[in-house]
């Protein structure tokens, strides 16, 4: 519920208009926090426990699990990150160390790597970065085959130690996690005493996978958004093999079709973006996006008349980003003016 | 004097070559990619309409419905408003309607709905369409 306090903080009415008097800021103030610890509090008391062994006790996962041949690289002073994103790296095919990777992920100034530039790391290299937080995701994807990377404070709240480790199996019998931890190949550590550490850092944990296999436990808006990452690293080919994994699975899903178009019209495959744009106006012809990028496409191969057409229609359909339509308009209008001369 | 004659040359020099090449990027190529709708917007947009759905298929449940008219709030009035709510806002308040306990008792259902008076009423407050909590300073 702490998430539950930031949202009343973040509708503060005192950051969305400026004319509310000081008095009245704060008296608004006390009541959001009123309402917010009160909401805290109730949740607290009641039934909210949510400890590995409960959701373990309703899955229907086996008793035990290992994945065989994931690699170890024993780590050096403080580089639990390099460490663990090169054996996941590795894992999944590519070629590394964590030598080659420390420059990427780890901050001297900070002793050690932000989730962030894990997360930038494997989509530079253009692997699917997916969040897994919650232990019962985390032994799905463990059943499926998939290591998870998962951020532990083996210190107090207030004197952490940040650790990252790679969940490679479990021993429900023995009450067990197993783990590719520090310098020690197959760490077992008790089950508690690993959701406590894991609590601590929120349950952070991450999934690094090949962009044509989908997590175990995906959902369509979670990997889609995390396809967007390995976009936003500009690893187009893979987020293009990626988005076809996702349509194999969601077929219908109008994001992840805006970036298969997105995609080919990067990797300059100017007939199939087409393509995929043409597919989504007949699928979704209420929405503008696909209008504005076909005619892109259509301008950047020189049909200039067809590409106003496409540009004409998205004004006409979609109020809701008329002005990129308009500056997308007058794009095709100054380039068809010059092929003119 | 004539030794800064060359040096002169050599800024001329460079000065008509960056003219030239960034002129070259803001014509014709230079404006591909900035026209392109990313995935991202498209998705975004996307997710903002269906947050609003899920909130409007929260406020169709009847117990909702009559914790809200308890309120004296009006329903379509409510659902009015999810409409003019951000993509932003929208997300938010979905995601927290999500991940409260997800059981069907009464005590989930009042917190929901107060969720939804609380910020539905309270960003609709602000905006100036209504009056509900009076120590807001409303838009004029």
């Amino acid at each position: 519920m702490i998430a539950g306090l930031r949202f009343f903080h973040r509708f503060h009415p005192a950051q969305s208009h400026k004319s509310i008097r000081m008095g009245a800021w704060i008296k608004t103030w006390f009541k959001n926090m009123v309402v917010g610890l009160s909401i805290f509090l109730l949740f607290n008391c009641s039934s909210f426990k949510t400890a590995t062994r409960e959701q373990v006790n309703n899955q229907t996962i086996p008793e035990r699990f290992e994945i065989k041949g994931v690699p170890f690289f024993g780590q050096e002073a403080y580089r639990c990150g390099p460490a663990v994103l090169a054996m996941a790296l590795v894992w999944t095919g590519d070629r590394v160390t964590p030598e080659t990777l420390a420059p990427e992920t780890f901050t001297p100034a900070l002793k050690g790597s932000l989730q962030a530039a894990i997360i930038g790391a494997a989509r530079r290299h253009g692997r699917i970065a997916y969040p897994i937080e919650r232990a019962d995701l985390m032994l799905k994807e463990l059943t499926a085959g998939h290591p998870v990377i998962v951020l532990q404070n083996l210190g107090f709240s207030w004197s952490p130690k940040w650790h990252y480790s790679l969940a490679i199996g479990y021993d429900l019998a023995e009450d067990l996690i197993i783990l590719h931890s520090g310098k020690t190949e197959r760490k077992l550590m008790p089950l508690k005493l690993f959701e406590k550490t894991w609590g601590r850092s929120g349950h952070w944990g991450l999934l690094v996978l090949p962009p044509d296999l989908l997590p175990a436990t995906a959902t369509a808006d979670k990997y889609v958004s995390s396809i967007i990452g390995l976009e936003k690293a500009q690893r187009w080919k893979e987020a293009l093999k990626a988005y076809i994994t996702a349509l194999n699975k969601w077929p219908d899903n109008y994001v992840a079709q805006i970036g298969l178009g997105n995609c080919y019209y990067y990797l300059k495959d100017l007939k199939s973006a087409e393509e995929v744009f043409k597919s989504i106006i007949f699928r979704f012809p209420d929405k503008g996006t696909a209008y504005n990028n076909l005619a892109q496409v259509l301008l950047d191969q020189g049909k200039y008349d067809a590409a106003y057409d496409r540009i004409q229609m998205a004004i006409r359909i979609d109020g809701a980003a008329v002005e990129e339509y308009q500056r997308t308009a007058e794009e095709i209008q100054a380039k068809r003016g010059l092929s003119k001369h | 004097m004539n030794a800064i004659k060359p040096m002169k040359k050599i800024k001329k020099t460079i000065g008509i070559l960056l003219i030239i090449s960034m002129g070259w990027i803001s014509l014709p190529y230079g404006h591909g990619f900035a026209a392109m709708i990313s995935t991202e917007a498209a998705s975004s947009a996307s997710c903002g309409q269906q947050a609003r759905d899920r909130i409007k298929s929260v406020l169709a449940r009847t117990e909702v419905q009559t914790i809200l008219m308890e309120r004296g709030i009006n329903i379509q009035e409510a659902r009015k408003r999810i409409s003019s709510l951000t993509d932003v806002e929208a997300v938010r308040l979905a995601n927290e309607i999500d991940t409260l306990p997800a059981g069907g008792d009464g005590f989930s259902t009042i917190v929901i709905a107060s969720l939804l008076v609380f910020f539905v009423l309270l960003v609709t407050d602000i905006a100036g369409y209504t009056d509900i909590f009076p120590f807001v300073r409303k838009v004029k």
